[in-house]
Order: structure tokens, then C-alpha cells, then sequence
């Protein structure tokens, strides 16, 4: 391993990669999680019934009840 | 509010189910054929495209491309346009979709088997059959994301962000893993080498479980565990959560597959770190889809649909638990090499994409077909059969994996090797390879009975092509007053696909870059040079065999390997090695070392000889099948001279102009001793056979560094 330690510290800087993606990751989620929390109960409301709408509407010649 | 009327058309849907299918039954099949294979060695016939090494990668190819693939595009046909509200963008499209993607599946079912490979795990499809996978996929992007511009719905449901990411990822990393320079119609060699091809390939096959089996997957599951329950899903908020810190976290995460290899210990290190984090956004998407069930499991107690996404969710939330507890470096030390990731992944592909997949079409075939389903108790049926054939497949694989790892490790009170010959350690798991043969088999009668439902069904029914929608257009949707970024990145699918495609190169480049300065700046070892071209066609035939898929290459830097294999491998040793040929899977010795004489595995030309035409003759328990094909074929050196000047193009140093007749006197010199040397041992063979070439190479794996009897001098560099 050292073979390519040694190789990998004449690369200015490389012990940082590993840090810099950590903090990347750690503000990318802390901004996302703080809109995600502040997004408002309607819109949320209205997203997660999207997959079932389509069934109240639904105006295809076909019966979908009871199909199981 | 005035309402447009449109058509939904189930043609392509019916026929990626029917694709679905089909695959499923020939991958699962060939599969099958291979468990057993490594129970009776001899079942290959001695027919190469009969062979456990060949048909090990069609099996993989065509349960992850072909029947998950299929699946993954039956949920984005159905799912989409109901989401968005119109028609698919492009029927012609999605016709050269349906068709381009079965004839590429064609061509892996019929090159594979024939060896025609590129020996990366999951990327082995020659270069003409890539070119077709990229561009089937770029039609498959412009359809997907001309439905999302002409959808009627402003805000896209976080499925259909699922897809997306797959989408644009799944381009990212096939195309920068089949990096390649052809030599001939059907052959080519990796751009990169050694320890960077190594670092590409897992960056790929790690993401292509993530983006291929696990991002769609999840769509699928937001899409139709709603639908099937008839409940909305349990958490928005951490669905768009778990959603980015999926895709941001799961492309670091590669390198775990090469821990204590000659990858750098930052590298290690990163994909350790990544793998651990990749917990939270995996189980958050476990929770949210099995919570969506809540106050509904009096239903999941008789529906055969909602018990199939139950537990496929729960072996999601198994494996992805696993996942990151096998890439801690203590665990890996134990669990690499080992069966323990064959039934790591089973659990995920038969539980989480076959679940997913059998619940998914039982619920979609009475509503194709507008009937009801031909038989419930032949789903539940079904449902059991799967469940108990995926346990009866992974526990003994785990338990094999453990032992054999255990005996490899385990040392006498005298300070040696407690079980020296492999063999044993092998011998010691057979009664396990058996149960998961039974497994296997328990999971295909399920199958079978799946393939009867869905014939019977489509049968008693009629295919509804069309069915009707209304809504209002896109100008007109509802809206909700102010909008915060999310909000309006998700109304605009371009942005979000390039969001989404920054947040995964983000990864992808801080991995990938320093292996790239890393290439430029490796102290070449002297003592390493490229292959003789002798060597080079053995080698070829090394790979077209697929021995990697049994044998490492790679000597990790533990007592326990270096007493039984010899010096650890460095990264220096492999630097000609277009593609790399580290391997992941000990179903045999390591090879790294096998040509080195002083090494208490070395064997002679003779041994290897006998052992490629009969290998039970020297090892009645041996579980290798035989090779006599080998023996038999007469050397195709026809491409040489091309292969040479490839190699130079990749860097290799061969002298210039080598390729151009010398090269071609150094092989027959080289095979001529090499016969000369089998009919010293009492062996008369020809100079032109394949197995002169092949013995070439295995003579020639891992000596470089000990050709001045001291190895451990470059351990200190």
C-alpha cells in the first residue's frame, strides 16, 4: 500500500479528498433538508396522492374495480 | 376548467411485460444451470458455451439487463404518462426502444456464451453491442424526457425522479466504464489498466446496482405500492430526502469492492465512509414504502400483490443494511472472495427486483387484460415458493462463504497454514452449493407457475390497447402561490435531470480524477514488463474463458494470503493489464502468483495441461469443469500484429514496429519451447494449439517481481 501512498502524496493535497466530499455532502443536505421541511401541507398533500388521482378520474371504458 | 382528452396506449407496456417474462425465464434458467455446474463439473459436456465461465456472465447480463431491464421499462411505460397525464412522447421511439433493446439482449445471449467478453462484471458486451446499448438508451432519454416537456401535470411525482436519475447515471457509467479500443470486429481492450481499470469497473458495477437495480426499483415502488394498497405514500418530505441523498451517496461508494486491494487507502477509505452513510437514505426509502402500508395489513395478509412488496421491500431493507456492513474493512477482510456476496446480492435481485417485479405484473395483468387474475392461490403459491427459494439460496451461501473464509484464515499452533490445498476448503461448502441449487430451484417452480398465471390471464381476457384520460393543460394546471426551489426545479424536467447528473459527477469525479493523476505518477516497477505475444494471446484466451469469474488476481496484504499465495500484489504489477483481471470471486485458488517457482502452488506446463483437459484426473473433488476445447483449438494469431499496436496506443511499450513480424517470431519461439518442454514431460502437442498460449500466461502471472528473488524490496517504495 505504501508503494502507492507515497506515490499518491506527491499529489498536492490528496489526504483532503475524503473531507472535502464529507462537507460537500453535509451542506448539500443541510439545505436540502431545511426546504424540504419548510415546503408547504398542500402541495405535499397534493404530490402524494398523484398516483391514486388518476383513478377518480378515471374515464377509461374499462372497469378498474375488482380486478383481484 | 376545460379538460383535454387523451389516449394512454398499453402496446409497449404489454410487450416489456411480455419481454419481462421471457427473460426472466431464460436468465433464471441459465442461472439455475450454473448452481449446478459447480455441484457436477462434468455437466458442461465439454462444450465451451455450456461452460460455468461462460454462461455465469449471460446469467448475470440477462437477470440484471434483460428481465430487471425489461421490468424497469414496463413500470416507466405504464407509470409515466399516468403520472404526467399524456401519451408517451414517441410511439416510433419507443418501438425502436422495445426492439432495440431484445435484439442487444440477442446478441448477449449469443456472444456470451461464444466468449466473446470484455471480463468487466456486468460490462462484458463487446464494443459493437455497447455502441447499441448507448444509443437504444439515448432513445429511451429522449422519450422519457419529451413525455416529462409535454406532460399536463406541472409538479413531477418523485417516481418519475427515480427514472430520471436512472436514466442519466446509468448513460454516465456505462459509457465511462466501456472505454475501449477495438482490435477487431469482437475484441477489445480497456483503456484503462491495472488498479484504474479496477477503480472504474466497481465505480460502475456498484452504481449499476444502484442506478440500475435500485433507483427504478424505487420508482417502481413509489408508483405501485400506492396503487396496489390503494394509499397515498407514507412520507413526501423523506421521500425527496432520501431521494438526492441517494443518488448523491451512492456513487462514492465503489471503491468498497477493492478494499485491502493496490487502490489507495483514500480511496478505501471514501468508499468505506460512503457506504456506512448509504444506510440512512436506503432505509428511509425501505420505511417510507413499507409505512405506506400502515392500518392496511389486514389486506397484506390476503393479497398475494401487497405480500410480494413486502417482502422485496424488506430484502431491500436487508441487503442495503448488509451492503454497507460488508464494506467496513474488518468485515470485507472475511466476507470478500467469498460466497457471502453471491447471497448479498441474491437477496437483493430474487427479493427486492423479483418481488417488485411478480407484485408489479399480477397487479397490472387484469387491468391489461380487463379481467380478473387466472389464480390467486397459484399467486400465493407463487409468493411462498419465491420467499422460501430465496432463503433456501442465500443462508447456505452465507454459511459457505463463512467457513471457507474461516479455513483460508486459519493457522496450526506450529505456525502453518492449517488447510494448505484450496481443495479443501471447497470440498468443506458442497453440501451448501447444493442447498442453494434447491433454493434456485424452489424460486424457478415458482416462476413457472408465475409464467402459467400470466399466460392463463392474457388468455381468459381481452388487451385493452387504449384507455382515455382528461385533464387540464400544463398553462392551466393547479398551482400552489409561492414556490420554493424544489418546488420549481421539479416543474422543470431539463434542469432537474442536469441537477441531478451534477450531483452524481460530483461523486463520480473526486473518485475517478486522483486515479487518473494516480496512473501518471505510479513508479513503474522495472522489473514489470508488457506480455510476450505469446502471453498477450494467452491471455485473451484467459479472459474469453472467463477464469476471472473464479480465480483473483489479487493478493491482499494479510499473513493468510501471502503464506498461501506469496507477496501481496502491488499496483505497479498490473499497469499493462488492459482490462484488469482482479476478479472478485475465489471459487478457486488466486492466480496472481501462479507462474513463480519457489511458490508451493507452482505447477508445471504438464499439470496445467492436464488440469485444462481433465482437471478431475488430478483432482477427483475438484469442482472445475473441463477445458478440452483448449487443448484441441489451434491458436488464432490472426489479430496480433493489431493487438501489439493496440497495446501501444494504451501506452504499453512494446518496441516500435515491433508488431510487424518480430513479434510474431518471438511467439513461435516462445511456443516451440513450451511444446518442447509438455514432450519432455511425455505430452506431444503441436506449437499452434491454444493451450501453448494459455500455459504462456499462467507461467508468466506474478513472476516479474521475483525475477531477482526479492519481492518484498518493492513493498518499501
Amino acid at each position: 500500500m505504501k508503494i502507492v501512498m507515497n506515490t499518491l502524496s506527491q499529489i498536492n493535497g490528496v489526504e483532503i479528498y475524503p473531507i472535502i466530499s464529507l462537507i460537500i455532502f453535509f451542506i448539500f443536505f443541510v439545505v436540502m433538508a431545511y426546504f424540504v421541511f419548510n415546503l408547504d401541507k398542500g402541495y405535499i398533500s397534493d404530490m402524494k396522492n398523484m398516483p391514486l388521482e388518476e383513478d377518480e378520474n378515471d374515464s377509461s371504458v374499462n372497469d378498474l374495480e375488482n380486478k383481484f | 376548467m376545460e379538460l383535454q382528452k387523451f389516449t394512454y396506449d398499453n402496446k409497449l407496456s404489454k410487450l416489456f411485460l411480455y419481454a419481462t417474462v421471457t427473460w426472466g425465464a431464460i436468465g433464471l434458467l441459465v442461472g439455475l444451470t450454473a448452481a449446478f455446474e459447480l455441484i457436477f463439473p462434468s455437466w458442461n459436456a465439454g462444450l465451451p458455451w455450456l461452460t460455468f465461465s461462460r454462461i455465469r456472465p449471460l446469467h448475470t447480463n440477462a437477470a440484471i439487463f434483460a428481465f430487471v431491464g425489461n421490468a424497469i421499462f414496463l413500470a416507466v411505460y405504464y407509470s409515466t404518462p399516468r403520472l404526467l397525464k399524456t401519451p408517451m412522447y414517441s410511439k416510433l421511439l419507443g418501438n425502436i426502444h422495445f426492439w432495440g433493446w431484445q435484439l442487444i439482449i440477442v446478441a448477449a445471449a449469443i456472444t456470451l456464451p461464444l466468449g466473446f467478453t470484455q471480463s468487466k462484471e456486468y460490462a462484458e458486451l463487446e464494443w459493437p453491442i455497447d455502441i447499441a446499448v448507448a444509443l437504444v438508451w439515448v432513445v429511451f432519454g429522449i422519450n422519457l424526457i419529451g413525455t416529462l416537456i409535454k406532460r399536463r401535470i406541472k409538479h413531477i411525482y418523485v417516481a418519475i425522479w427515480f427514472y430520471i436519475a436512472t436514466w442519466v447515471t446509468v448513460a454516465v457509467l456505462y459509457i465511462t466504464n466501456n472505454m475501449a479500443l477495438p482490435v477487431s470486429a469482437m475484441k477489445s481492450y480497456s483503456v484503462y489498466a491495472g488498479v484504474q481499470d479496477a477503480l472504474v469497473q466497481w465505480w460502475y458495477g456498484h452504481n449499476a446496482v444502484a442506478f440500475f437495480l435500485t433507483t427504478p426499483f424505487l420508482g417502481l415502488m413509489y408508483y405501485f405500492i400506492p396503487k396496489a394498497s390503494n394509499r397515498p405514500v407514507y412520507s413526501y418530505k423523506l421521500s425527496i430526502i432520501h431521494f438526492w441523498a441517494l443518488i448523491f451517496l451512492y456513487i462514492w461508494a465503489g471503491p468498497h469492492h477493492l478494499l485491502y486491494s493496490a487502490l489507495p487507502d483514500w480511496a478505501q477509505a471514501l468508499g468505506v465512509v460512503f457506504s456506512i452513510m448509504l444506510l440512512a437514505p436506503s432505509w428511509g426509502g425501505m420505511i417510507n414504502g413499507l409505512l405506506t402500508l400502515r392500518g392496511a395489513w389486514d389486506k397484506v395478509r390476503e393479497d398475494p400483490i401487497l405480500k410480494m412488496f413486502v417482502v422485496g421491500v424488506t430484502a431491500y431493507g436487508m441487503s442495503t443494511f448488509e451492503g454497507p456492513m460488508l464494506s467496513l474493512k474488518t468485515v470485507n477482510a472475511l466476507s470478500h472472495f467469498t460466497d457471502w456476496t453471491i447471497a448479498h446480492v441474491h437477496i437483493g435481485t430474487l427479493g427486492w427486483n423479483g418481488m417488485l417485479t411478480f407484485g408489479m405484473i399480477y397487479w397490472l395483468m387484469p387491468r391489461l387484460f380487463n379481467t380478473k387474475l387466472y389464480s390467486v392461490k397459484m399467486a400465493n403459491i407463487h409468493f411462498w415458493l419465491a420467499t422460501t427459494g430465496m432463503l433456501f439460496f442465500s443462508i447456505p451461501l452465507y454459511f459457505a462463504g463463512f467457513t471457507q473464509s474461516l479455513m483460508w484464515k486459519e493457522f496450526t499452533d506450529a505456525g502453518a497454514l492449517a488447510y494448505p490445498n484450496f481443495l479443501d476448503t471447497v470440498t468443506q461448502i458442497l453440501p451448501m452449493y447444493a442447498m442453494r441449487a434447491f433454493g434456485g430451484s424452489l424460486y424457478y417452480i415458482g416462476f413457472i407457475l408465475f409464467i402459467v398465471n400470466v399466460w392463463k390471464t392474457a388468455a381468459a381476457g381481452k388487451f385493452v390497447r387504449y384507455e382515455e384520460d382528461s385533464a387540464p393543460s400544463l398553462e392551466k394546471a393547479p398551482s400552489h402561490g409561492h414556490e420554493n426551489w424544489h418546488r420549481r426545479l421539479e416543474g422543470m424536467p431539463v434542469k432537474f435531470t442536469v441537477a441531478a447528473l451534477i450531483v452524481i459527477l460530483i461523486g463520480g469525479m473526486v473518485e475517478i480524477i486522483p486515479m487518473i493523476l494516480v496512473k501518471s505518477n505510479v513508479p513503474t516497477i522495472s522489473a514489470v514488463q508488457p506480455y510476450t505475444p505469446l502471453e498477450l494471446e494467452g491471455r485473451d484466451i484467459y479472459v474469453r474463458e472467463g477464469c476471472y469469474l473464479c480465480h483473483s488476481q489479487q493478493i491482499r496484504p494479510f499473513r493468510s494470503e501471502v503464506e498461501r499465495y506469496g507477496e501481496y500484489s502491488k499496483a505497479g504489477e498490473s499497469v499493462y493489464d488492459h482490462p484488469f483481471q482482479f476478479g472478485s470471486k475465489r471459487t478457486g485458488p488466486d492466480l496472481a502468483r501462479e507462474g513463480v517457482k519457489t511458490l508451493p502452488n507452482y505447477k508445471p506446463n504438464s499439470w496445467h495441461y492436464n488440469h485444462m483437459l481433465d482437471p478431475q484426473s488430478l483432482n477427483p473433488e475438484s469442482v472445475m469443469p473441463p477445458y478440452p476445447w483448449i487443448i484441441h483449438n489451434d491458436l488464432d494469431v490472426s489479430t496480433l500484429a493489431s493487438k501489439i499496436k493496440t497495446m501501444q496506443t494504451l501506452g504499453v511499450p512494446y518496441p516500435e514496429g515491433y508488431a510487424d513480424g518480430q513479434a510474431m517470431k518471438d511467439l513461435e519461439k516462445q511456443a516451440s519451447e513450451i511444446a518442447q518442454n509438455l514432450k519432455d514431460a511425455g505430452i506431444d502437442v503441436s506449437s499452434k494449439k491454444e493451450i501453448i498460449a494459455l500455459i504462456a500466461y499462467m507461467q508468466r502471472l506474478g513472476t516479474d517481481i521475483y525475477k531477482d528473488g526479492n519481492p518484498e524490496q518493492y513493498s518499501s517504495k
